[in-house]
């Protein structure tokens, strides 16, 4: 109810007055009464623009202060540069300072040019940092770093690979599969089973085979699959990561991944897998992780592993601490564990 | 009740707090029936298309009232400002931790130290607001924290589960903000007794109860025609999120004792050591966010005396942590954060053996999700007083958190009143951080 009258008054407004034009009637009142404290060091013998605010260009308007912007296009309330200029005149806290103010009639205009969305017409002013010209766009991101290490691997693998349309992903999502592209624009998916993963077995992963190819990683932890699902596996020549934590699967399931050339890393936290798979996995040539806690392989198995494939990163048992009454374990400190 | 548990309730939120806290929490369990086989990059919940993501899911570690960096994960041996606290190596060349730390520096090969942390707020509650949201306190709105903001911009991973927990007291921080108020955290006041209230009492059967769940509904519907409102669909929503909720398979994943008891004395039995533990459990059921508060940081006096007790239980539980994420292969997509509000004075204050708040030149820890540990990032002058080298801010620390997920640092979002947003504000990530 409160809203009606405003809305009325507004468009009002809107349709009686001309918009206020910014190069005309705005930026007169900021040259005349503003700009002097608050633009450029560079222009003003380097002091600093008061209150970390410039008023100097577009940029540096729409910016505000540190502690937040200064104009809320189409709410002056909300706008402290309008709350700051229509202070009573013995606030200490008025805009310009040690004056009387603007008189009621900028005051009134700037509100107005607020009300109407704020808009510079094709006004700039000094540049915003780091441009030369005014219209190149504001983010120049920091060029340190490269891309990750695995989206370049996915970048060389999904080369000449094309995606699956939205209706092929349906079929082979079923009821709880989630597909994703491993980024957006990649033909590799990264296929997992998020929600209800008890419910989740052998028959879920075949759905997989019409898009096979693109798969890169497969997160089947905690389901319900057996062996058999491997099987599927062998069609995924893409395969970077495969999870297969907490599930039933054996030494025989292992055997499916022979062909996977460029396995990176493979999870088989709590499975069964014996010492049998340590010839397996150590013949996967591109693997750098595998996880073998909780499995029923030996510490004599692991470290055959580790003799086969010095460069493989075998995490097995955890470096936990030691229960409170027993304190810290001295020795252990400084040790490094692969 | 012992003077402990006394304390441990009063950090606990009111049953007002907490059933409005689990009405907005479980308003976001399982939105999207319609969800396509695409859902996490191209529907409304996750409107945002993400980039390649290194870490799934974050478990965010806040240590409340300003952690000492100079006695944690930064010290100066040898400098004027060190005081007591010696500094010892870890298994990473480069890192030296301090005593307090000797679980820790067998782990410090996992981890990524922020030396050159930096923040412009100096007050406790600005201080968290700032760390948890990227933007400064203000009246007129309340900011979504990074949790909120992961759950908006990339949608659930399970659906039958809250995507944002925070254990411990993080209610206060970690919020929806302006987001719709699914966004918010569902809040646990203690990790021991996990999620309450979530089983049918005892005594009503499943006929009764669905019965009573039926002309709930019945009633329910008539006064809904009447007044259709989105506040009014809230509230019956919440019945049935909190419905599908105790349906959920995934409950166990809220009952610690499940645990073996060998994995719970890891992490500790301190109330910060089993939230740790039931992080843990909540992410490996794909919970995409959980905070995990520990308070008390705040050392204006005797600092060198209240790190003896402050810092043990860090050091167990973030240990244990790292050491179990890795070993079930979860690190590698889930990061871990330790963040604090500001660091401590360099300066001793002499009167009180204390530290002071120090916003200028302090540490947080990254680990796991595509971060490269071992390193420090970052250099501070030889006694820690200023940033000499790779200033991160508050907005640049937080940015690096949203690259890893994926987030678009420049994505903008309108709030209701029309102003802009972004996951976190002007910060720009630092790559450099991921291996």
């Amino acid at each position: 109810m409160m809203l009606l009258p405003q809305l009325l008054l507004s468009l009002a407004t809107g349709a009686e007055t001309p918009a206020v034009d910014f190069q005309k009637e705005v930026l007169p009142i900021l040259k005349g009464r503003c700009i002097e404290c608050h633009q450029d060091p560079a222009t003003n013998s380097g002091k600093r623009p008061k209150g970390g605010l410039r008023l100097d260009g577009k940029h540096w308007i729409m910016e505000g202060t540190r502690s937040g912007p200064v104009i809320v296009p189409g709410d002056p309330n909300l706008s402290t540069l309008y709350e700051l200029i229509s202070l009573d005149k013995d606030d200490p806290d008025l805009m310009p300072p040690n004056s009387d103010g603007l008189t009621k009639s900028e005051v009134e205009t700037i509100r107005t040019w607020i009300a109407e969305g704020a808009d510079f017409g094709g006004w700039v002013g000094a540049p915003a940092p780091g441009e030369t010209s005014p219209d190149t766009p504001k983010l120049t991101p920091k060029p340190s770093g490269k891309l990750p290490r695995i989206v370049q691997l996915y970048m060389e693998l999904g080369e000449g690979l094309s995606p699956h349309s939205a209706e092929q992903l349906k079929l082979a999502a079923g009821e709880r599969g989630k597909l994703q592209p491993v980024f957006p624009g990649s033909p590799l998916l990264s296929v997992s089973f998020p929600s209800n993963q008890g419910r989740t077995g052998t028959a879920d992963v075949q759905k997989l085979l019409g898009c096979a190819e693109n798969v890169a990683s497969l997160n089947l932890g905690r389901t319900r699959i057996t062996d058999e699902a491997l099987a599927v596996i062998t069609n995924m020549p893409r395969l970077v990561k495969l999870d297969l934590r907490q599930t039933n699967i054996t030494d025989a399931g292992l055997a499916h991944l022979a062909s996977l050339e460029h396995l990176r890393s493979l999870n088989l936290f709590s499975t069964k897998i014996t010492d049998a798979s340590a010839l397996k996995i150590a013949g996967l040539k591109k693997l750098e992780t595998v996880y073998l806690w909780q499995t029923q392989l030996t510490t004599a198995g692991v470290e055959r592993l580790r003799g086969l494939r010095p460069d493989l990163r075998v995490v097995h048992q955890p470096d936990l601490p030691a229960p409170e009454r027993g304190g810290p374990d001295e020795e252990g400190a400084g040790r490094r564990r692969r | 009740m012992t003077i402990r548990e006394h304390l441990r309730r009063a950090d606990e939120p009111s049953r007002r707090t907490f059933v409005s806290g689990l009405a907005a929490g479980l308003f976001g369990v399982g939105t999207s029936p319609l969800a396509s086989p695409l859902s996490g990059a191209l529907t409304q919940d996750g409107a945002v298309p993400l980039r390649h993501a290194t870490a799934k899911r974050v478990i965010y570690l806040y240590m409340s009232g300003g952690m000492s960096q100079l006695d944690t994960f930064s010290p100066k041996p040898g400098a004027a400002t060190q005081g007591p606290t010696e500094a010892i190596q870890s298994n990473a060349d480069d890192v030296r931790v301090s005593e307090h730390f000797p679980l820790m520096a067998r782990h410090m090969d996992k981890v990524c130290v922020v030396e050159s942390m930096n923040s412009n707020q100096g007050a406790h509650a600005q201080g968290q607001y700032y760390m948890h949201t990227s933007y400064e306190l203000r009246g007129t709105i309340r900011h979504p924290s990074l949790g909120a903001w992961l759950n908006y911009m990339a949608g659930p991973v399970n659906e039958t589960l809250p995507g944002h927990v925070a254990i411990n007291g993080g209610l206060y921080n970690a919020s929806g903000g302006f987001l719709e108020s699914k966004y918010m955290p569902l809040p646990i006041g203690s990790a021991e007794d996990g999620l309450q209230n979530s089983a049918r009492a005892d005594g009503v059967s499943e006929g009764i109860f669905d019965r009573r769940m039926r002309r709930l509904r019945e009633m329910n519907d008539a006064f809904r025609d009447r007044y259709n409102t989105k506040e009014v669909r809230a509230y019956g929503d919440m019945y049935e999120q909190a419905l599908s909720l105790m349906d959920s398979q995934d409950l166990d994943a809220f009952d610690i004792s499940k645990e073996p008891e060998s994995i719970q004395e890891a992490y500790g039995t301190d109330p910060f050591g089993k939230g740790c533990l039931l992080a843990r459990r909540l992410i490996e059921h794909d919970v995409r966010f959980v905070e995990v508060v520990k308070s008390g940081w705040d050392t204006h006096a005797e600092n060198f005396d209240q790190m003896g007790e402050l810092c043990p239980p860090v050091d167990r539980a973030l240990s244990a942590l790292l050491a179990d994420l890795d070993a079930r292969g979860l690190l590698e997509d889930t990061m871990v954060v330790l963040a604090t509000e500001f660091g401590r004075t360099p300066r001793i204050n002499t009167q009180r053996d204390g530290r002071d708040h120090y916003p200028k030149a302090f540490s947080c820890l990254l680990a796991g999700g595509g971060i490269q540990g071992g390193v420090k990032y970052g250099k501070t002058d030889a006694e820690g007083h200023e940033v000499t080298e790779d200033i991160v801010t508050v907005e640049d620390f937080n940015a690096t958190i949203a690259y890893g997920l994926g987030l678009p640092t420049e994505y903008e979002m309108y709030s209701p009143s029309g102003r802009p947003f972004r996951v976190a504000h002007k910060g720009i990530p630092v790559k450099a951080m991921f291996a």
